[in-house]
């Protein structure tokens, strides 16, 4: 090969580098943008939790699933991912208002999303996961569990109810049910 | 069983003395090729890139805050 030619594929593959290298780096700052100025990061809360006895005491018994406000109008919603059913099937939340969603599993590892928002979490055995987030659309949205759990994952999923703010009522306790409504 | 024995192909052709290709047209195809791949490359990672941005500018943002 001509040696000029040579030069020409040389200058071409380091064009193509930079390029490359520019585009990667757009993407980067797009997301960093993301996450700096419209807070958007992924979950990264790290919390232990023994999965035997999870449901025995502590926040995640029976009595405390579900919605409540607690201290400083802060709106947490507590759900356990077993095979194969979300507990409670149903929560309730207010619109426009910082939600924090806390899961916990005592089998297998599980995962969801709540559609048309950007929550998405693992659900893993031993750890608490948590989303903060504000949903601004009304209406029910679907909540799949979308990490592979067995036979009946297909058969997994809850209902995420969000109501405008006037219209979500908790009771004196503080807790607020999708049957309440 | 005996093993037959592969067939030497090399001697069954005859050695090139010559090469087929003519250095001038090596010359002219090489000068071609890149510009080609380069615009189907540009093409093809635009698109993707493209879309890449849309759903980030128009779906992901607007989803908002979560963390
Ligand atoms: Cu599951």
């Amino acid at each position: 090969m001509r040696a000029d030619t040579e030069q020409e594929i040389l200058k071409t593959e380091l064009w193509w580098t930079a390029l490359v290298i520019a585009i990667v780096t757009a993407i980067m700052l797009a997301i960093i943008y993301a996450g700096v100025v419209h807070h958007i990061n992924p979950p990264s809360n790290i919390e232990t939790i023994d999965p035997k006895t999870l449901h025995l005491t502590g926040e995640f018994t029976e009595s405390n699933l579900g919605t409540r406000v607690e201290a400083g109008d802060q709106v947490t919603s507590r759900v356990v991912a077993t095979q194969f059913a979300f507990q409670p099937q149903c929560i309730v939340v207010p619109s426009n208002r910082t939600v924090t969603l806390r899961f916990a599993t005592p089998d297998v590892i599980h995962g969801i999303l709540v559609t048309g928002t950007n929550v998405n979490t693992m659900i893993i055995p031993g750890y608490v996961s948590q989303v903060h987030t504000v949903f601004t659309k009304t209406g029910d949205l679907l909540m799949p569990c979308h990490e592979f759990c067995g036979l009946g994952h297909s058969q997994m999923w809850a209902t995420v109810r969000v109501v405008p703010e006037d219209q979500f009522r908790p009771g004196p306790d503080g807790r607020a049910s999708c049957d309440a409504r | 069983m005996a093993l037959t024995p592969h067939p030497d192909l090399s001697s069954q052709v005859p050695p090139r003395t010559d090469d087929a290709i003519d250095d001038a047209a090596l010359e002219r195809v090489m000068r071609e090729v890149p510009s080609g791949a380069l615009a189907l490359s540009l093409l093809t990672v635009g698109l993707l890139l493209l879309a890449w941005f849309l759903m980030y500018a128009f779906v992901f943002l607007p989803r908002g805050m979560v963390g």
